[in-house]
């Protein structure tokens, strides 16, 4: 080791006494490789809209049935009416969440948590860290958990939960999910005032930096140009409704294959649960996108979110059930 | 004599829910154990909580149960043993009583003859008992919100169970709770301590093995704690001389819940929040971050906080700890100062029409309609105000109840719901609308408990019963009236605030006049109230339930005037001769009630009918009481009035000694039930004495 280290010259002698906070990415591979460490399969961020990790069918349909089973994933989750243009420091259209299941959980997660905090260079006998009580639910999604934000010097940083409900229906084992908030997270380690000057990369060579700013800002303003000026209501409601059209044909046929005795066990298996869940989803961004551009009525809005909720918890339960026929 | 101490560990339980949950513990453990007579009459229950775990410690416990002996009597001797030889029946006595034959013996009691049998029974023993019986014990607390953590869902708790410590002297008491075994291992404070096991030798070394874990499981030694050093940081603060904490009973109680290891720290915030209103600076740092606000010597506040931690560290360490916290305080603070500086750009006055697109209830409309709905109300209700001479500003009423509820619109609301009303009233006298609109709409929503206090202006008290009794008979209407334990719209609550209102001002008006401002009053609506103004006698007033049905029994429309009867009946109720009277009224009561059922009603009154003398006393008594009664009624002079009907006791008396009611004679009886009945009748006005229990 030593001689490796003395190979780098330079980079030695500007060692400072406290270590260089990570950056963004470094937040990210830490914890990734934490979990990967403790079990958890690793996956990809979800390539659909998605206001939480939790939306995810990795989190939404993986916690449904009594298989076990560990995953981690950084899932982008877009809230268009948070937008601010860039301009805001601490609000962002789109954030990221580093996202856990663990099924069921081991009886020590609270303690592993900590240990993960660890791994990212917070020294615990340096701060302040409480679990207060913080419930969870996403009424459309008919999935609710209890637990605790986890606040770090009066920070909250993680949102921790016991999933108890999913899709309306009892969890059996139950899950832990684990919610770290990545760009607060970062921007508490590296003392950024602004999300935007969040350091994401630094090139181990030249030390030059990427800025979060230089990464996303852009994104960010043009998104919410478009979520709040642009996107088209009118054609908003169309897509809505022919992506629920859809989503609820497919739950029909759904309903009458899993129910059906004579059908046989792979077309029930065979049948594309997953894709309607896509729609679904699709549905739930058009919600938000309509929301933000003050399309939706207070009185409506009870309505529509009902409408997402009969197609995300229709596909919860004939997931469960299709989990069962096979 | 024993000592025995159960400890369950559990994951951060809720802080608001603690205390009670550590108080049922106590209470279930010194049930059980007097139930089963294992504990001494010096014995002692005590317990500790911290948020991981709930701990009760038992002094003066016997090792077992003592032995006893049952006398069990069973069948009939003669049936058991005819001809005096046992037959099936004494047999089967016998088995199930687990004695031999012979050993039965007759019994005589004032029954008959019977077989009896004594039986011995050993005590158990205590580890036995409490290793069968506590873990249901402590899976029965009762927790608002619960939930399952183990495959298979055998059990449901706050949080889930990580150890269980369980120790009758130095012996582990071999019990279970939710899947646990228990020991004598418990844990410390989470990073003070670390991972290693504390290990607990007896019951009387649990706190102090604890303390030296970095966990102080003693509640009252916790808040003590952190009221000293909330004192003590206070005073280190140099920047601001004479610098105090601002007292907060509940935020104390919260981070005394919060905490195994309470230390507290100041932090500092730049001078430039202090422009943001001081109900915004004190809920951002109370209600979002559970920050103590200081304030200096005149009570103004100062641009500092305490923050109570759960940990104790270095200098280094609290140096970035209040750089942290600090920090999250200054970007909650920027948010609220951008709120409020955006929410100035629109006015209150021109957020009006912005109601119609907020929903106040689905089947009933926007806030707009709401608003329509309670200037309606709070017209009515000024016009009869003003009838009876009350003097106030009518236009500012009306429009403070215009822009009551534009704040719903404002961004710093929509961060900070807690602070609705409030915020509209700094508005409105931000945007200077004048103290008394702004008064008005800040104080809409008070009192928002029994304990708060009523709006202190005119306008504000009109406001807060206009809106409230809007929304009551509003929700009503649509079939959403509380049922049981079901009032998702607290109604309830907004009831109480109805009643405590009237209560409390000197605004002239009865339920009845609130109930009808606000359009056709139904009877539900009005018994609604009834039944709210009996919950604040007995609840908030603390008057008796028998004194409450009395005072109410006589009528429910004036708030005050109920009070007042109420106190008055409360006064006189102990003495003799109103003890006596009341329980003649309710003899009344029951004749007259018994009459009617048979069709006997009573007749008209006249003297020369009543042939005794007793009744004609009676009824030269009554008739006499009658006026002064109701002059001191006519007076409000409660009190006087009950004294004067107790004076009425050896009429009463006399006349149920001598005469029968219900005389052979109909033309009499018919009379005597008049008489009686103008009894009651003529002094029930101040409160119904019939429902006055007699102990």
């Amino acid at each position: 080791m030593s001689s490796v280290q003395s190979n780098v010259g330079p980079a030695t002698a500007i060692v400072p006494s406290r270590p260089v906070p990570l950056t963004f990415q470094e937040l990210l591979f830490r914890l990734q490789s934490f979990w990967a460490a403790r079990g958890c399969v690793l996956q990809q961020p979800y390539d659909v809209e998605v206001g939480a990790g939790t939306m995810a069918p990795e989190t939404f349909l993986r916690v449904l049935g009594p298989k076990p089973y560990r995953v981690g994933y950084a899932q982008p989750s877009r809230r268009p009416a948070d937008g601010r243009y860039g301009e805001n420091p601490n609000r962002l259209f789109k954030h990221t969440q580093f996202q856990l299941i663990l099924k069921p959980p081991p009886v020590n997660v609270q303690e592993l948590y900590l240990e993960s905090l660890t791994a990212i260079g917070i020294d615990l006998s340096r701060h302040d860290i409480k679990f207060e009580e913080d419930n969870w639910e996403w009424p459309a999604g008919g999935a609710w958990g209890v637990g605790w934000q986890v606040m770090l010097d009066g920070l909250e940083i993680t949102q921790f939960t016991y999933f108890q409900q999913c899709g309306g229906l009892d969890l059996d084992p139950i899950c832990a999910e684990l919610t770290y908030g990545l760009e607060r997270i970062c921007a508490f380690l590296q003392d950024a005032n602004s999300i935007y000057d969040i350091v994401w990369a630094r090139d181990p060579e030249t030390s030059v930096e990427v800025t979060y700013g230089d990464v996303r800002l852009e994104e960010e303003v043009q998104f919410s140009v478009y979520n709040f000026e642009f996107a088209d209501v009118d054609k908003l409601w169309e897509h809505f409704n022919r992506y629920e059209a859809e989503a609820q044909s497919l739950l029909e046929q759904a309903g009458a294959l899993l129910k059906a005795e004579h059908a046989s066990v792979t077309d029930k298996q065979r049948f594309p649960l997953l894709a309607t869940y896509e729609l679904a989803l699709k549905c739930s961004n058009l919600f938000n996108l309509l929301d933000a551009r003050g399309a939706i009525s207070v009185t409506e809005r009870v309505g529509v979110i009902a409408r997402i909720r009969t197609l995300a918890v229709g596909v919860a339960r004939a997931y469960a059930l299709q989990q069962i026929v096979a | 004599m024993a000592e025995f101490l159960l400890e369950i560990g559990l994951e951060e339980i809720p802080a608001r829910m603690i205390a009670a949950a550590e108080a049922e513990l106590g209470r279930r453990v010194t049930e059980l154990l007097t139930r089963e007579r294992l504990l001494d009459a010096a014995g002692t229950v005590t317990t500790c909580s911290t948020p991981r775990r709930l701990a009760v410690r038992v002094e003066g416990l016997a090792l077992s149960q003592p032995d006893s002996q049952d006398q069990l009597t069973g069948p009939s001797w003669k049936i058991a043993f005819p001809n005096n030889v046992a037959g099936p029946a004494a047999i089967a006595f016998a088995k199930k009583a687990g004695v031999e034959v012979t050993a039965l013996v007759k019994i005589t009691n004032p029954k008959g003859e019977y077989v009896g049998a004594t039986v011995e029974r050993k005590g158990r023993a205590t580890a036995e008992l409490l290793a069968a019986d506590l873990p249901k014990e402590v899976l029965s607390i009762y927790w608002a919100k619960n939930m399952y953590w183990r495959a298979g869902k055998p059990e449901r708790s706050v949080r889930p169970v990580r150890w269980v410590v369980a120790l009758l002297d130095s012996e582990i008491v071999p019990l279970e709770i939710a899947g646990i075994a228990a020991g004598n291992s418990s844990r410390g404070h989470r990073i003070l301590h670390g991972a290693s096991p504390v290990i607990i030798s007896t019951p009387a070394a649990y706190l102090d093995a604890l303390r030296a874990a970095f966990v102080d499981a003693d509640v009252a030694a916790r808040r003590h704690t952190i009221r000293k050093a909330l004192d003590h940081v206070t005073r280190a603060i140099a920047e601001t001389q004479g610098a105090r904490w601002r007292e907060d009973h509940e935020l104390v109680e919260t981070v005394v819940h919060l905490t195994e290891w309470p230390t507290v720290l100041y932090g500092t915030f730049e001078q430039e929040y202090l422009a943001l209103p001081e109900e915004v600076v004190v809920t951002v740092m109370r209600d979002h971050q559970k920050y103590f606000a200081v304030e200096d010597k005149a009570g103004k506040l100062a641009p500092h906080f305490l923050t109570v931690l759960n940990t104790q560290v270095d200098e280094e360490g609290r140096a970035i700890i209040r750089h942290g916290n600090e920090r999250v305080l200054r970007s909650r603070f920027k948010d609220a100062q951008f709120f409020w500086e955006t929410d100035q750009r629109i006015p209150l006055t021109a957020r009006v029409e912005m109601l119609k697109s907020v929903t106040f209830q689905k089947e009933l409309g926007s806030y707009a309609w709401k608003t329509e709905g309670n200037l309606r109300v709070v017209k009515s209700l000024a016009a009869a105000v003003k009838a009876k001479g009350i003097s106030f500003d009518e236009a500012a009423l009306v429009t403070a109840t215009e822009l009551a509820k534009t704040d719903l619109t404002a961004e710093l609301v929509k961060e900070f719901t807690e602070l609705q009303g409030i915020i509209g009233g700094l508005y409105a006298k931000a945007q200077g609308l004048g103290e008394t609109v702004a008064a008005a709409i800040y104080s809409q929503y008070t009192p928002a408990s029994t304990d708060d206090a009523i709006p202190s202006t005119v306008e504000g008290q009109l406001l807060g019963l206009a809106d409230r009794i809007q929304t009551i008979t509003a929700m009503f209407g649509i079939g959403n009236a509380p049922t049981g334990s079901k009032d998702p719209f607290a109604l309830r609550r907004a009831a109480n605030a109805i009643i405590k209102i009237l209560a409390e001002s000197s605004l002239p008006l009865a339920i009845g006049d609130v109930v009808s401002s606000a359009g056709d009053a139904t009877d539900a609506v009005r018994s609604f109230l009834a039944e709210r103004l009996s919950f604040y006698l007995k609840d908030v007033r603390g008057f008796a339930y028998d004194v409450v049905s009395a005072v109410l029994a006589a009528g429910s429309d004036d708030v005050r005037d109920a009070i007042a009867r109420a106190e008055a009946l409360t006064a006189v109720r102990g003495s003799a001769d109103f003890v006596a009277v009341s329980a003649a009224f309710k003899r009344i009561k029951n004749i007259l009630k018994q009459a009617a059922e048979k069709g006997e009603t009573p007749g008209g009154l006249t003297e020369s009918v009543l042939v005794r003398q007793e009744e004609r006393q009676l009824f030269a008594a009554s008739a006499s009481l009658a006026g002064q009664v109701a002059s001191l009624r006519q007076q409000r002079n409660y009190t006087a009035a009950l004294e004067a009907i107790a004076t009425l006791r050896p009429a009463v008396d006399a006349f149920f000694e001598a005469v029968m009611v219900m005389a052979p004679e109909p033309e009499l009886r018919a009379a005597r039930l008049a008489l009686i009945q103008s009894v009651l009748e003529g002094f029930s006005g101040v409160a119904d004495f019939s429902e006055i229990v007699v102990s």
